[in-house]
């Protein structure tokens, strides 16, 4: 897997793509429930300065070393056969 | 060809990291039907599924933190605490030392306060030991404990969570300008108080009298009758190193 950093417009076409959308204050929305996205590992709003989009359908990690740690043990080195 | 078939035909050609960049710069969303845009949206999906990228705010933090996962500490924990909650503190312990190494103050207490709202105050014990090299001697003794008291990984668990609970107690820092035979008496103190585990830790110029200090209790058979045994933990990554730690533990005692 590569990890790339997509521009503003790119990163809102993404999640556009996948029914969320970005308030005027940067916070992501899921349309269909018209609600802020709260992450499960920190209980924080996600915001679109913050937000990793992972694949598998599509992720939204509010980032953090810690969340990318748990992020990578889980989704990628447990594939790879270190879990 | 309308603006659909042209969005199509050079979908056709890009990744969708290539296919993210282009679009909003091209001009044509804008002129898109609701429909036509679904079926933008659908062609997004069907190559972001592909799970070739992670789009991330910062990829040099990725990249690192990847990187991290050949430790041998890092290894070591994942292996001996199976399903322990620190695993990934640990990780993120071994990036905070390469950011001490960066100078990077700032970063480095917005991640301490990342861990310790996520893993309260164990969290931050724990960054502790890796940051402080006490990590490396505490695997190595919870090794001793599974290899020749058959410990469970339970037990290992449970041994490991004492550690964590205790170690800063249990650590004797030493300074620069300490005495050998303060330092000394100090190791031997925790042998008399029948302390299991104890480590002495020191940092810079302070290295070369916690090595002093261990000599001099290498040569004192007072320790090896209580059974204690040594494990030592320098750091490899910088030259010279940036910190020492040696543990005593007494298999006596257990």
């Amino acid at each position: 897997m590569e990890f790339e950093e997509l521009d503003v417009e790119g990163k809102k076409l993404l999640l556009n793509a996948y029914n969320y959308e970005v308030d005027e204050e940067g916070i992501i929305i899921d349309a269909t429930l018209k609600e802020p996205v709260i992450s499960k590992d920190t209980q924080q709003l996600i915001t679109l300065k913050n937000v990793s989009l992972l694949p598998g359908s599509l992720n939204l990690l509010d980032t953090t070393p810690l969340t990318i740690s748990k992020f990578l043990r889980e989704k990628i080195e447990s594939k790879n056969g270190n879990p | 060809m309308g603006i659909l078939e042209i969005i199509i035909a050079k979908a056709s050609e890009l990744n969708v990291f290539e296919l993210l960049q282009w679009l909003p710069t091209s001009g044509y969303l804008a002129k898109l039907t609701k429909d036509q845009l679904k079926k933008v949206y659908s062609i997004i999906r069907q190559k972001n599924n592909l799970g070739k990228f992670a789009f991330v705010p910062n990829a040099e933090e990725y990249y690192a933190l990847t990187k991290l996962a050949d430790k041998s500490v890092y290894r070591d924990f994942k292996k001996l605490l199976k399903g322990h909650w620190g695993v990934d503190v640990v990780r993120t312990g071994l990036y905070i030392l390469s950011l001490e190494r960066k100078g990077e103050i700032d970063q480095i207490n917005l991640v301490k306060q990342q861990v310790f709202a996520n893993k309260q105050v164990s969290g931050l014990r724990l960054i502790g030991m890796v940051t402080e090299g006490v990590i490396k001697p505490a695997l190595d003794y919870l090794k001793e404990l599974k290899e020749k008291k058959n410990f469970s990984p339970e037990d290992l668990n449970k041994a490991f969570e004492d550690l964590l609970n205790e170690w800063e107690k249990i650590t004797i820092f030493v300074k620069s300008d300490d005495f050998v035979e303060t330092i000394f008496k100090k190791a031997k103190n925790m042998v008399d108080q029948k302390k299991q585990t104890f480590f002495i830790f020191a940092k810079g110029k302070a290295i070369a009298v916690a090595c002093a200090a261990i000599v001099r209790l290498q040569k004192e058979e007072y320790l090896l009758e209580k059974g204690y045994v040594w494990f030592a933990e320098t750091d490899l990554d910088t030259t010279p190193p940036s910190y020492y730690c040696a543990a005593y533990s007494s298999l006596f005692l257990m």
